[in-house]
């Protein structure tokens, strides 16, 4: 039996939106007080500091940050040491 | 606050939101939901259906303010709800007085309060319409979890309906997250699935925080319990955003 792929990741979101447009009433009267603008970062409280241990991953050194924005990551060897901001 | 499903923080952020107006005006939150938690986030627990909502609902005689716990918080009354909510709604439900019986029993209080918050349980049956129907404007929440974005929308669908029956006039101002999880895939996709909906969604979104649980247990709206917090102010921006949308203050 083969097992059954994981979708793409941006397909999961169009596979919700369409669940979701199916439920919405067609002729919603729904104001829409507030545009949908990209939200502010909640406001950080604290730095903080994760270090993770990648046994099987092993890379030269290097620096950059992180796929979402929050923090910088930097490499080397089994060590990924992620400085960034968190809310608490 | 409603939404069609459980489980999605409801009561955290009307607690929050409740002691977040309460900053600036007279509050009165109403537990509508017969499994009295939000009495039970500022230590209330109401002992049986005379000193809870359900006395005010079955009974009009019944003297309000005799009921409303006082100053649970620095400006901040509680109609706290018990278990036997279920049966009174039930038996009003069969002498069709359910779907405005709410609106009725809280009539006499909304002279003395800036802002009344009704927390609802998740589901859209009768007695969350009878809370519908008392109120102007209604919140609604999402988390990671796709089912809570159906939620919103089945929500938005249940208004529209009640609208076009006259049973309320209450409108959707706002699909807030309740629980930001900001290194979750599966957060970003379902807001922006529900942006894609037409529906408002909040530019408020609450950080995923451990405190919350702990303000729980506490007894304590985190709001109160950690002022500082990140969490806290994001309940007390999504305060802000909701006056804003309800337009009780200028933007």
């Amino acid at each position: 039996m083969t097992p059954e792929l994981p979708r793409h990741a941006g397909r999961l979101q169009d596979d919700l939106l369409q669940d979701l447009r199916a439920v919405v009433p067609a002729h919603a009267s729904v104001p829409v007080p507030v545009a949908s603008a990209p939200p502010p970062p909640p406001p950080p409280s604290a730095a903080a500091m994760e270090v993770r241990v990648t046994p099987g991953i092993w890379t030269g050194p290097s620096a950059g940050v992180s796929p979402d924005g929050a923090a910088i990551v930097v490499g080397v060897g089994p060590l990924q040491i992620r400085f960034g901001l968190y809310g608490r | 606050m409603c939404s069609s499903k459980g489980g999605v923080g409801k009561t955290t952020v009307a607690a929050n939101v409740a002691a977040a107006l309460a900053r600036s005006g007279r509050v009165l939150a109403v537990d509508v939901d017969p499994q009295d938690s939000l009495g039970r986030a500022f230590g209330v627990v109401a002992k049986g259906r005379d000193d809870s909502l359900g006395a005010l609902l079955e009974d009009g005689s019944v003297e309000a303010r005799a009921v409303v716990r006082h100053a649970v918080a620095p400006g901040l009354d509680l109609l706290p709800a018990h278990p036997s909510l279920e049966a009174v709604a039930t038996q009003l439900a069969a002498t069709g007085g359910l779907t405005t019986s709410v609106r009725r029993a809280l009539r006499p209080l909304l002279g003395e309060y800036d802002h009344v918050v009704l927390d609802t349980r998740g589901d859209l049956g009768a007695l969350t319409l009878a809370a519908v129907c008392a109120a102007d404007s209604v919140l609604t929440v999402f988390t990671s979890d796709p089912g809570s974005a159906l939620g919103a929308v089945r929500l938005a669908a249940f208004l529209e309906q009640h609208r076009t029956y006259e049973n309320t006039s209450a409108v959707l101002v706002g699909v807030a997250c309740a629980v930001w999880d900001r290194q979750g895939r599966a957060a970003r996709d379902v807001a922006g699935a529900l942006a894609g909906t037409g529906l408002p969604l909040l530019s408020t979104r609450v950080p995923l925080s451990r405190r919350v649980p702990s303000s729980v247990l506490a007894k304590r709206p985190v709001v109160l319990s950690s002022p500082t917090s990140a969490v806290a102010a994001a309940y007390v921006a999504l305060a802000d955003e909701v006056l804003v949308a309800t337009g009780k203050v200028p933007a």
